[in-house]
């Protein structure tokens, strides 16, 4: 049976669209679903690109003097474990198994640079650790961005962390974000 | 084809002329011979007008992104794509091949760009790769849908983005197989079958990129560069010989696998064979590299193929660069050299010049 140009388009054309769909759907349920964690954000800074605004996010916990990186930031799998009402990593691994006797394990890897300690002629710097979950951006509308900016700018490294992105974690790994939480406000994804 | 039916017009007037053919004769010889699909002004204009017109809408969208609801947005994305995919599927009832084409192409851009839109309307972290290769497999879905041979290369574009993104070059027996090594062939078929310059231009191009990935993926060792050239060289032979068959736009292929092939042999004499450490094939490789251009010079213009004449023409100016860099710049041992060549190209052409005579 000889199916003519018109329909086949149009058959290509609505399995395109549903696939869309499909994607969207998916997921919004997995997002839902995942297990909520708080993990800190540092240098924050709005952008516009064609693509409209949005705040790049860079996931980064700092390391106190005396504080060491941990093992395996290169590897595919990082544990997080909960300290003070946030997540921390605490250890790549090349497996979910394996990440998962450290702590919750996610996808990504980390990068770490440890703290250096007071020299005769230099003062102590803290150290950071970076995560990669693929999450790197929250969409915002720009005068919510320059807001967050505006505070972001204004915290030091002596004082508390004020940001954090509100991360998902769902069954199959992957950190999808949620939205973040700046100065106790939480600015969450919403269908609208 | 038009330039041949040309020929033949004056070949059949001169015949008519001389008495050697009836003059009643000529419509019915002219019109066995097909006329060629030209693109008039009015045709380029549309195809120009139709990409603009995608760039246009992307650029739109985005521009006016935050004043409007998530799901607005999503659903203004997917109502362009489907008015679009929609217009081209009524073109294609009403046999408006060309319209049908040109939609089907902004369909396929515009759903390109709808999967990296909604990525941002709902903060989906995607994978860059996935989702050019998503663009890429539903262009082609569209293009052998509607026979869009506009999709079918934004298709080839696109899986030649997912491709490149995040490829690590001579990563050895690791590289990921690239899904150019699918579609390239695939495109070259389509371009054949339905006579597109365009698509035949780009699908050679990919063919080209998987033959580089082949020998990046062996390390670059010299033997495996000459192996592939050898095939590319084979794969020339076989476009010219579908050319003198006179089959469409086989000639973009024999040209592009022509410089292909020549290309990939200039680069073996550069690197080491069988894993050795010595990268340099010596004056050896750069005379066979010379002669191996004067053929292709003197093929071209025997098949009047203007880009295999020009491959050849730069390809020997390469080789002579070459040689003379490897004399280092010795100008009696390159006078030398150069007379060899020179005595080997005229007892070539005086004996190609007697079969000539002889037949």
């Amino acid at each position: 049976m000889k199916v003519n140009a018109a329909p086949r388009i149009l058959l290509v054309a609505a399995a395109c669209a549903l696939s869309l769909i499909a994607l969207v759907v998916s997921e919004a349920l997995a997002r839902q679903s995942g297990q909520e964690v708080l993990v800190p954000i540092e240098a924050i800074d709005p952008r516009s690109l064609l693509q409209g605004h949005y705040v790049a996010l860079s996931l980064t916990q700092r390391l106190e003097p005396g504080e060491t990186c941990p093992t395996g930031g290169e590897l595919e799998w990082i544990a997080l474990r909960e300290q003070g009402g946030v997540y921390i990593a605490v250890g790549g691994a090349d497996s979910r198994e394996q990440a998962q006797l450290l702590g919750l394990p996610v996808k990504g890897s980390f990068t770490c640079q440890e703290p250096s300690p007071a020299l005769p002629d230099a003062d102590a710097t803290p150290g950071w650790l970076r995560l990669d979950l693929g999450v790197d951006r929250f969409h915002i509308n720009q005068t919510e961005a320059l807001r967050i900016e505006e505070v972001l700018r204004a915290q030091t490294a002596d004082e508390p962390v004020r940001a954090h992105a509100v991360i998902s974690i769902g069954r199959d790994g992957r950190g999808r974000l949620k939205g973040v939480v700046v100065d106790g406000e939480r600015l969450e994804l919403n269908w609208l | 084809m038009a330039a041949y039916k040309d020929k033949v017009k004056q070949d059949l007037d001169r015949w008519i002329g001389a008495g050697l053919v009836g003059a009643d004769q000529r419509e019915a010889i002219l019109a066995t011979i097909p006329d060629a699909r030209r693109m008039d002004a009015a045709t380029a204009l549309a195809w120009v007008g139709g990409l603009l017109l995608g760039i246009a809408v992307i650029a739109f969208v985005a521009a006016n992104w935050e004043i409007t609801p998530k799901l607005v947005r999503f659903a203004v994305l997917l109502l362009a794509f489907l008015t679009l995919a929609g217009g081209g599927a009524w073109a294609a009832h009403k046999e408006r091949n060309v319209l049908s084409n040109i939609l089907l192409m902004i369909a396929a851009l515009v759903f390109a760009a709808s999967i990296g839109l909604t990525g941002q309307i709902f903060d989906i972290a995607g994978d860059p790769k996935a989702a050019s290769y998503g663009a890429g497999v539903a262009a082609f879905a569209l293009a052998l849908a509607g026979r869009s041979t506009g999709a079918a290369v934004v298709g080839v574009v696109f899986i030649a983005l997912g491709d490149f993104t995040d490829r690590h070059w001579f990563a050895g027996a690791e590289s990921e197989a690239p899904w150019m090594l699918v579609f390239a062939p695939l495109a070259a078929y389509l371009a054949l079958r339905w006579a597109s310059a365009p698509l035949a231009h780009v699908s050679a191009l990919a063919i080209l990129y998987c033959f580089g990935w082949f020998a990046a993926r062996f390390e670059a060792d010299a033997a495996v560069t000459f192996f592939l050239s050898i095939i590319l060289g084979a794969a020339a032979a076989g476009a010219r010989w579908l050319y003198q068959q006179d089959r469409p736009f086989a000639g973009i292929f024999y040209g592009h696998f022509a410089w292909g092939a020549l290309a990939l042999f200039a680069i073996a004499g550069y690197l080491p064979w069988f894993g050795g450490e010595d990268g340099n094939g010596g004056i050896a490789h750069r005379i066979v590299w010379l002669a191996a251009s004067g053929g292709l010079l003197a093929l071209g213009r025997f098949d009047r193929h203007g880009l295999v004449t020009a491959v050849g023409v730069l390809s020997i100016i390469g080789a002579i660069c070459a040689l003379l860099s490897d004399l280092g710049l010795d100008l009696l041992a390159a006078a030398g050299v150069f007379l060899l060549c020179a005595i080997a190209a005229l007892v070539g052409g005086l004996i190609l010049r007697r079969k000539e005579k002889t037949t």
